[in-house]
């Protein structure tokens, strides 16, 4: 597929002060949503992540995924309240090899004694800007029909 | 044995297999059935091999394989999961035609009548594998290993072999040996002390050490010699932390109380195996003749059951040779009659917290069961699923056995979820 994210979107992605949430289900459809920091895009346009935990209930869910080919959903909030979701599909987990024990290294320089349980591959199918301000405005225009009449009552 | 070139007519496909058990992951039945029927590699496939990266099988490391000189030791797939390929099949006359691996766009792809099936990557070779030991031996021939764990062989033959009529029929180890020409039984713990120092300076490549070996029955009571033989190895292996006890499997003959104790308290061992193989008494005790002479069915599992109280709830497992006791002329003539004995077996292990690791029955050359048929796919894939079942069900799940620790098991990889 394609590289979908803009390079913008990239930027609001590589900043640490973004928050990146990623949203997953187990085996019997509970959901489960979990903040991720080290969320990037990769070289390919894929969105990559770093589980420390091997008994993480979204790493758990995203073998689910990758198992019975599901969709996993990422939500980006920038530090200027900007809002992006990203819907995608696991296609690769690293547990092992050269990129897996440099991640581990650099991992463990910047983050302490932590440990390294996969690198999460995702791809991005389809993504949504649901900045608050975006999303009144194409609601505004899309479905004039849902909206209270005192907000258009002329006094 | 002549070739079936009907074979597929006569049980489910892997789609047919997949499409009858939606509840487990498609890639999972293919792992499965690559374990059964084997895989050989493109001239394109090896091409891809870049031996400065990847581990590549020479035929004088592992003596589960023989044959193939120069493939991948063996393959990893996208779930991150680990596809154990480094066995022997008889690939000149195999009993079903073997899956193929193959570059496809520029992939290294799992191929069956051409059809592209799955992505794969190829093991790499750890540091330790391009370096000598002090008396100028390559490393590799101390240990060798998985991608994130390192495994010991004590003993390289098994004294089960000593008498005619015991050695287990499925296993190709001690005919192996005999084959290569093999006359140095044990190694020198001062070069494995070596290599496993060295091994543990590459950092996030070893998540789990392994130690097996061939049984030895010798000593003031039967096995004394190979439980020494381990604690000197493991007492070498453990100097190396300050941990109490730090990831490692045993996997030894059936040690009893006083055996197990000891192992405990002299060593850093963290689990402990004992391979019960055939879940069913009487085809124990033909298949495993040496194993149901010296220690017995019953007592195996009951030592299985004092290593719990020992090594405590979820550090214990045992391996099972999954499909052996539809062997002929011995076992089972009827696969679902086989399930039902051997699901009733596996429910009372695992309800002692033991968790069943179970290999693919392959039938390996050298062995004496080497020319046997196999059972269906449908029938690994159904006692597979029941016994992941039994495990959530008793909260069973020794990780040493699991997906990227070890990869020989494939039932173990349903816990993952």
């Amino acid at each position: 597929m394609a590289d979908i994210i803009s390079k913008e979107l990239k930027d609001i992605i590589a900043d640490p002060n973004t928050l990146k949430v990623l949203a997953t289900v187990d085996k019997n459809g509970v959901p489960h949503v979990v903040f991720k920091g080290s969320f990037h895009v990769n070289e390919e346009g894929n969105l990559v992540f770093y589980e420390v935990l091997e008994s993480a209930q979204s790493n758990k869910n995203l073998v689910h995924s990758i198992w019975f080919d599901k969709k996993v959903a990422i939500n980006i909030l920038s530090a200027d309240k900007q809002s992006f979701e990203i819907v995608g599909k696991p296609l690769k987990s690293i547990t092992a090899g050269r990129e897996f024990e440099k991640t581990y290294i650099a991992l463990r320089e910047s983050k302490g004694d932590i440990d390294l349980a996969a690198i999460w591959i995702i791809e991005p199918e389809q993504i949504k800007n649901e900045t608050f301000s975006v999303r009144v405005s194409e609601d505004e225009e899309k479905y004039p029909i849902l909206k209270h009449l005192d907000r258009l009552f002329v006094q | 044995m002549a070739r079936d070139l009907e074979w597929r007519k006569k049980e489910l496909s892997l789609d047919e297999v997949i499409a009858k058990y939606p509840d487990v992951p498609p890639i999972w039945v293919l792992k499965v059935d690559v374990q059964r029927r084997g895989v050989v590699y493109t001239k394109a496939a090896k091409d891809k091999i870049d031996p400065e990266i990847h581990q590549v099988n020479q035929g004088t490391i592992a003596g589960f394989r023989t044959t193939q000189d120069y493939a991948p030791e063996s393959l990893i797939l996208r779930d991150g999961s680990y596809l154990i390929t480094n066995f022997d099949f008889d690939n000149t006359n195999p009993q079903r035609d073997p899956y193929v691996v193959d570059v496809v766009d520029d992939k290294i792809v799992i191929t069956d009548q051409g059809k592209v099936l799955e992505e794969v990557s190829y093991w790499e070779k750890p540091d330790f594998y391009n370096k000598k030991a002090s008396n100028g031996e390559p490393m590799s021939k101390y240990a060798t290993a998985r991608p994130q764990r390192i495994d010991i062989s004590m003993c390289h033959w098994c004294h089960f072999w000593d008498t005619p009529g015991e050695g287990c029929k499925y296993c190709p180890m001690a005919p192996n040996f005999k084959k290569r020409g093999g006359t140095e039984e044990r190694y020198d713990v001062k070069y494995i002390a070596e290599t496993v120092k060295e091994a543990f300076k590459q950092k996030g490549r070893f998540s789990s050490i392994m130690l097996t070996g061939g049984s030895i029955l010798s000593g003031k009571e039967i096995l004394d010699d190979e439980l020494d033989g381990y604690i000197e190895l493991l007492q070498a292996i453990g100097e190396n932390f300050k941990a109490d006890r730090i990831p490692s499997q045993l996997i030894s003959s059936a040690f009893n109380e006083r055996q197990l104790e000891k192992l405990y308290n002299e060593t850093k061992l963290l689990t402990y195996t004992t391979d019960i193989e055939v879940l069913n008494k009487e085809r124990f005790e033909w298949i495993c003749a040496g194993k149901a002479n010296h220690i017995g069915y019953e007592e195996w599992k009951r030592r299985l059951y004092a290593a719990v109280d020992v090594f405590g709830r979820g550090n214990v497992s045992s391996g099972v040779v999954l499909g052996v006791e539809l062997a002929k002329p011995g076992g089972f003539t009827d696969e679902e009659d086989a399930y039902n004995h051997v699901i009733e077996q596996a429910e009372e292990i695992i309800s002692h917290g033991i968790t069943l690791a179970a290999n693919v029955w392959r039938t390996s050359p050298g062995a004496i069961f080497q020319n046997q048929d196999t059972p269906s796919l449908e029938y690994f894939i159904k006692t597979y699923r029941q016994f992941d079942i039994l495990s959530h069900k008793y909260d069973c799940n020794p990780y040493t056995d699991d997906y990227r620790r070890c990869g020989a098991h494939p039932g173990m990889d349903l816990l993952r979820v």
